[in-house]
């Protein structure tokens, strides 16, 4: 075995390539599952669409990581033509642009998994002892007060004098040099992405890794993947170059992310005997509120998030079903120029007059919590690209109108100026009076800008191929050896920050492979 | 409270055009709209070439970035932040479908005065009325032209203001360690095939 990882410019003829374990994907689930099976002594290749871009490599620019760290370069929206699709594109995947939240699974969520969708053997006993291996090797601990911007010590003063609970939020970084480029990649390795952690833990072991490579067919056989073809990106042009490689392996393992696991499969037909394929997609939508203070904020600087508030994690509703409030956390926000400004809704003069205050701009946003009975699906365009397709479904509506008026209470505890939703109607707060025009807000394609950086679903997690994709032991339903482990397996959104979700569950599915291969 | 659920697409943005350019009887302008739609004649600027832009999506979209932008003395302007460039670089490298839906988006947008009932087409409408066009177009009621405006607009409010051109207007002191731009492969690329500056 040899640990390295081969890249493009390696990868100039086409080639057969054996090993144990083929795993397609290198963010939180397939580098956490490669690290597990190779530490259990298989030989394990890696696939990653994406390019090997070292720490070295990164400079802080905000378009120049985009461009190397987000799939698509952040321009591919949902069917509303808004909400922003956010993975990653890149040896680590989304961990290398991800904010280092880093909450255990809560328990009331994995009952809910438990009882209606038939998962088993994923509960806190089973979770907890990958979850403190996974802490102690990602540094994961509560921010410390040091790593609270303003913005972040404003979320915790107003929520505070509302009533609301909130606490800090889990870190995984360590040696943090408050830089406040989470989301362009840490050049300082303190934010424990998967490229700096399980991706080299993997490497140390003898895990081979091939970037630049996509993976396209799958041959199976009576039950059995028994091959895994792939094309060979050209980094530099970003399409396929001539070259091919053609993976023999005894167990593969889709963890190639929410957005993309479920599409790899239905493109190679798997949707014939799994109905459930593509279906219950989530993806946390999470609306922006900015607001203008009366004193330096400086969002862009320190870490993201040190404080979040859970006290609306889960919905409430009424004795008849109908919705209340809540479903959702809320956070601080935090934007680098480029984003903060696409995501003002207003034109010319009155855009720059909020971007001459760029200082003093605080923004919060949420993560909705999505609701299971209004989920989306993927859908693969005619050239086999996919397509996500989300409802926004009236108790999601409800949910959205209710999480943008809380963001705007925060800022008003806090003493905000002025309050402007990230909507296409740019609507306006400058005080209590005018918190019910959120009640009417239109949630609608093209009005409100919001990103959706946790996707779930497509490869559902259950009992049966009826009502799932996978059993619970992560294999695909009808094939003895292949496997999916990544956000795609969550019968629903987890509530919180999903990583640490992730990395826990494709723990709990190597041992699953490590039997198999037995 | 308003319960009502978001639209969902019930005509494509393709589906779209085609009855703009129907209802707005330009039948003599198919040709040119259908050759920019499809990419083939790709334009230029400034002695660069464009990748993924033909020259008429490049005169509606810096149209566009006028109306959206601020205007005067001392701001930057879509030159300083190689708007057109960059717009151009960042869709070539983005799926065939995304480019697709963004080269119709423009082209529509360029007709959509048309079918207003507007005797202009969008890039030769005097600036002050295309603003007040993009204005009411970012909140239409109907959902593809608000669409259109909005991603747009999106899109170049993250180019321009991302750039160092704008830093000084917004207050920005750049990136933390001022480590100076390291050129991705594909950066590289783009600018060899283009002739472009960094």
């Amino acid at each position: 075995m040899n640990g390295r990882i081969f890249e493009y410019n390696d990868l100039t003829r086409s080639e057969v390539v054996r090993a144990e374990v083929c795993v397609v994907g290198s963010g939180c689930g397939g580098a956490t599952v490669a690290k597990c099976l190779a530490a259990a002594g298989h030989d394990v290749v890696i696939l990653e669409r994406g390019g090997y871009y070292p720490t070295r490599s990164f400079d802080q620019d905000e378009l120049n990581m985009n461009a190397k760290l987000s799939d698509n370069r952040s321009l591919k929206t949902a069917s509303d033509n808004t909400t922003v699709l956010l993975s990653g594109h890149n040896v680590g995947g989304a961990s290398v642009h991800y904010w280092a939240d880093s909450y255990r699974t809560p328990a009331d969520r994995l009952q809910l998994w438990a009882e209606r969708y038939g998962v088993a053997g994923h509960g806190l006993v089973e979770l907890s002892p990958a979850w403190d291996e996974i802490s102690a090797a990602l540094h994961i601990h509560p921010a410390e007060d040091e790593y609270f911007n303003r913005m972040s010590e404003l979320v915790r003063d107003g929520s505070r004098k509302l009533g609301w609970r909130g606490d800090r939020v889990p870190q995984a970084r360590h040696n943090c040099q408050k830089s406040g480029h989470c989301m362009q990649g840490c050049v300082y390795e303190a934010k424990k992405s998967q490229l700096v952690t399980h991706i080299p833990a993997a490497l140390a072991l003898g895990a081979r890794l091939y970037a630049d490579v996509r993976a396209a067919a799958l041959t199976t056989s009576a039950g059995r993947v028994t091959s895994l073809h792939a094309e060979v990106i050209d980094r530099p042009s970003g399409r396929p170059g001539t070259a091919r490689l053609t993976v023999e392996a005894k167990a593969f393992v889709v963890a190639a992310g929410g957005y993309n696991s479920a599409a790899l499969l239905m493109r190679n037909g798997f949707g014939r005997q799994l109905p459930k394929l593509g279906h219950g997609f989530g993806f946390n939508p999470s609306p922006m509120v900015h607001a203008v203070y009366d004193e330096d904020i400086v969002l862009w600087r320190n870490i993201p998030a040190a404080y979040g508030v859970d006290h609306f994690r889960l919905a409430s509703y009424a004795h008849d079903g109908s919705y209340l409030e809540g479903g959702y956390l809320l956070m601080p926000n935090q934007l680098q120029p480029g984003l903060l400004a696409a995501s003002i809704p207003l034109l010319g003069a009155e855009h720059a007059h909020w971007m001459q205050r760029m200082r003093r701009i605080g923004s919060t946003i949420g993560w909705i919590d999505d609701h299971p009975d209004e989920l989306g699906h993927i859908e693969l365009n005619d050239d086999g690209s996919s397509r996500v397709v989300y409802p926004y479904g009236p108790t999601t509506s409800a949910m959205l109108r209710d999480l943008i008026k809380k963001q705007a209470q925060l800022h008003l505890a806090c003493d905000a100026r002025e309050i402007l939703v990230a909507g296409a109607r740019a609507l306006r707060v400058r005080g209590s009076k005018d918190l019910d025009a959120i009640d009417s807000l239109e949630v609608r394609a093209g009005g409100l800008l919001m990103g959706s950086p946790h996707p779930s679903g497509g490869c559902a997690m259950g009992r049966t191929a009826h009502d799932s994709v996978v059993d619970s032991s992560h294999r695909v339903h009808g094939f003895s050896n292949l496997f999916v482990a990544d956000s795609s397996v969550f019968p629903t959104a987890v509530s919180v920050d999903p990583s640490l979700t992730i990395m826990g569950f494709s723990y709990l599915a190597a041992r699953h492979i490590v039997d198999a291969l037995r | 409270m308003n319960m009502q659920p978001l639209e969902i697409t019930g005509l494509s943005r393709r589906r779209f055009l085609g009855a703009v350019l129907a209802g707005a009887g330009v039948v003599a302008a198919l040709g040119r709209s259908a050759r920019a739609t499809a990419g083939e004649e790709l334009g230029s600027l400034n002695g660069a070439r464009l990748l993924t832009l033909s020259d008429a999506h490049a005169v509606t979209l810096a149209a566009f970035a006028e109306s959206v932008l601020p205007q005067g003395p001392g701001l930057p302007s879509i030159g300083d932040t190689h708007l057109i460039q960059r717009f151009d670089e960042e869709f070539f490298f983005a799926d065939a479908a995304v480019r697709a839906d963004m080269q119709t988006a423009l082209t529509a947008l360029e007709w959509l005065p048309v079918a207003s009932g507007i005797l202009h087409h969008f890039s030769t409408l005097p600036l002050g009325r295309r603003a007040e066009f993009v204005a009411q177009l970012v909140q239409s009621r109907f959902e593809t032209p608000r669409s259109i405006a909005n991603s747009l607009r999106v899109v170049v409010h993250f180019f321009h203001y991302a750039h160092p051109a704008t830093w000084a207007l917004s207050g920005y002191d750049g990136p933390f360690s001022h480590l100076g731009p390291q050129l991705s492969e594909q950066r590289l690329h783009y600018l060899a095939l283009t002739k472009a500056k960094a």
